[in-house]
């Protein structure tokens, strides 16, 4: 069998999900021709079922070396990486192939969209992570200084009582007096650290203003019609493909007729920055 | 495709309160709800009556319009209307050619609503006896004749 015949072959198998002999076709297939970038990208969802993320990495890399323009090799890049926990990688992938998808007018534009919000999810996940980590590790910190001081007093006082002779006295209350001054100390700055975190008491709304009409969902790449209302740009292609028409007033609306809303763009990205991990759910 | 995470969104907007006369009899998934209707004014054809409508999602929604008919259910009948037939097959132009993904459930109930409240006609469709006897259940499959533009 020559290449084309070993990729259908792989084609057969992969429709009837039989991963393992479809990844064996595909890789018989590169062996005999590793110009063809598309056996690189079959080979790579195969991998993707099979979940071996690192080999879908290294063949989407192989396919967009041969061609730049491969946009599933960007997208399931995205999704390998995505898989792998490494979202800022993945976000790359994944707008790359959202540029890709858009130019090529393909039909996954929406699911190319949808991953790169998943990576924003994953990366804003990540660095809140983090934060929460660091803020909790000051938190304990200080928690530490307070114990060790109190205990530190009560050291002193015990050595003091050795050598008190003050019968009147009554070091147990003394010390029961700084275990609680330690303790309430201990609980306000836990409260202080909680006041200092106001993200996490905002109330979790989307602006109507950023959500897209279509899909009601937050808009990644707003386009703005002729008569001024903005839509994310996948939901309205899709909606294009079937009606060449303005959802609102039903006018002649063809995708040349949109245009780019900029700020518009740029407010979304700043929310996103900011709520990713609940905005791309809402 | 957005299709569930859309209608979660509509599930969620129409717990607020209704316009008239448009209320939730059921949602039990993503891919069917059912919606009653009622005329508020005192049109004796629709007077006192609730009728029931049954919405059915493709994956595509709201690209693709939803199936929208009236159901015989709970004791509701089909209303009467020069443009509904009696087995509740709905010819409306908005949920056929003239659908758009900005439209709802609730702005779907309404446009239903209002073109009952409009009628005076106590009459079926031309050729309703042919039509429900072909068995055809899914709007869309018909090409409907709007002929009578005055209803």
């Amino acid at each position: 069998m020559n290449a084309e015949e070993l990729k259908q072959a792989g084609n057969k198998f992969f429709q009837n999900g039989d991963w393992l002999s479809a990844d064996k076709k595909y890789t018989q297939a590169i062996a005999l021709d590793s110009s063809n970038y598309t056996l690189f990208t079959n080979r790579a969802l195969v991998r993707l079922k099979l979940e071996r993320y690192d080999d879908v990495i290294n063949d989407c890399m192989s396919a967009i070396n041969l061609n730049r323009d491969a946009m599933k090799g960007h997208y399931m890049a995205a999704q390998a990486l995505i898989h792998l926990s490494r979202p800022s990688e993945a976000l790359g992938f994944a707008m790359t192939a959202y540029q890709l998808a858009i130019q090529q007018h393909s039909k996954s534009a929406t699911d190319v969209a949808n991953l790169v919000l998943e990576a924003k999810k994953q990366r804003w996940k990540k660095l809140e992570r983090n934060r929460i980590d660091k803020d909790m590790s000051l938190l304990n910190q200080m928690k530490d200084l307070i114990k060790s001081d109190s205990e530190r007093r009560i050291v002193d006082l015990r050595e003091e009582q050795w050598d008190s002779t003050d019968r009147e006295r009554d070091f147990e209350a003394e010390i029961a007096v700084i275990r609680e001054d330690a303790r309430v100390q201990m609980e306000d700055l836990g409260n202080v650290f909680a006041r200092a975190d106001p993200q996490r008491y905002k109330p979790r709304e989307v602006p109507d203003y950023l959500i897209d009409s279509i899909s009601f969902s937050i808009m990644t790449d707003p386009v703005v019609t002729k008569n001024g209302q903005s839509y994310d740009r996948s939901t309205i292609m899709d909606h294009l493909r079937r009606s060449n028409t303005d959802p609102l007033t039903r006018e002649p609306l063809r995708m040349e007729d949109l245009r780019p809303n900029l700020a518009l763009k740029q407010v979304c990205a700043e929310f996103l920055e900011e709520n990713a991990g609940w905005a791309v759910d809402y | 495709m957005f299709a569930t995470k859309r209608l979660q969104k509509e599930l969620h907007n129409i717990q607020k309160p209704l316009p008239p006369g448009i209320s939730i009899a059921s949602t039990p998934d993503f891919s069917n709800w059912k919606m009653d209707i009622q005329v508020l004014d005192n049109n004796p054809l629709y007077a006192d009556k609730i009728y029931r409508l049954n919405f059915k999602f493709s994956q595509a929604y709201p690209i693709e319009a939803p199936e929208v008919t009236f159901i015989k259910e709970d004791g509701r009948d089909i209303p009467m209307h020069p443009h509904i037939y009696s087995n509740g097959v709905i010819c409306l132009d908005l949920l056929g050619s003239n659908w758009s993904p900005v439209q709802n459930v609730e702005s779907v109930c309404m446009s239903i609503q209002s073109m009952l409240t409009s009628n005076t006609k106590n009459e079926r469709p031309p050729g309703d006896d042919a039509f429900v006897r072909s068995g055809y259940r899914s709007p869309r499959n018909i090409n409907f004749v709007y002929d009578d533009n005055t209803v």
